[in-house]
């Protein structure tokens, strides 16, 4: 099992990950013998209380991502509401597998990264966060 | 491998409320206005689906853990998976919103707060 490692620094748990699009949307693309947009490589923040992933929507737009689908969301203090859902593929560090995952489009309020990866993809694998020593591991 | 890391203050959230968010050791203050700023940035395309979707949602109880396809106010077929629903999607439609949505009676919402802070 593939191992990533990263310093925990004033942000939390921040690790490199490259977006595409889904392999579906891609293939779709290659038939039709249209360019297909390069990975986006950000960094993104792992997230153990969010039960979606997410993506910045400059990120979605680059990669010309089409919404196909909606996600029933409660928001304290706000109405229940339906967010958008993109079919994306997310690559961790140097990992060769990339991940197929539905992202909220939303903007993240910790500025500095551009992607939540949330449990949808953490359940994949094995998180150990070394508080004393700002290092975590990532077995996935 | 170049890197695209957003700087701390850029991006969209920079003026308005978000703008009035201060760092206080570990804690962020103001983080409903953040939270209405990023969930109003972006409306769903998708509204006139989910409302068809919605509206009819209880008569596909036998159709439930099938994933429909649905554009505008018209659902295109049920699909034993999703991936087979947007193939059919991108198929019909090209790379414009659709919604393929697992059909479920009872459908939880997601907490978010959790993902935006």
């Amino acid at each position: 099992m593939p191992r990533l490692q990263s310093a925990i620094d004033s942000d939390g748990a921040i690790i490199t990950v490259r977006i595409e699009l889904g392999a579906i949307e891609e293939a779709g693309l290659r038939v039709t013998g249209q360019p297909i947009p390069p990975p986006f490589p950000t960094t993104a923040l792992i997230d153990t209380g969010a039960s979606h992933s997410a993506v910045h929507p400059m990120i979605l737009h680059h990669l010309g991502a089409a919404q196909t689908g909606a996600v029933l969301v409660r928001v304290p203090g706000h109405v229940q509401t339906h967010r958008p859902l993109y079919d994306v593929r997310v690559t961790l560090g140097n990992h060769r597998t990339a991940f197929a995952l539905q992202v909220a489009k939303i903007v993240p309020a910790t500025h500095t990264v551009a992607v939540l990866l949330g449990r949808d993809i953490l359940k994949n694998g094995t998180l150990l966060f070394d508080g004393e020593n700002k290092a975590f591991s990532l077995w996935l | 491998m170049s890197v695209k890391r957003i700087r701390k203050g850029a991006g969209p959230e920079r003026s308005g409320k978000a703008s009035e968010r201060k760092r206080i050791g570990d804690h962020v203050e103001g983080t409903s206005p953040a939270l209405a700023d990023s969930l109003n940035m972006e409306k769903s395309l998708l509204d006139e689906e989910v409302v068809y979707y919605l509206a009819q949602l209880p008569g596909w109880r036998e159709q439930e853990g099938k994933h429909v396809l649905i554009r505008g106010q018209e659902q295109f077929g049920f699909f034993p998976t999703r991936d087979l629903a947007l193939e059919e999607g991108f198929r019909r439609f090209g790379r414009v919103a659709f919604l393929v949505k697992e059909i479920r009676q009872n459908d939880e919402p997601r907490t978010l707060a959790w993902t935006i802070l």
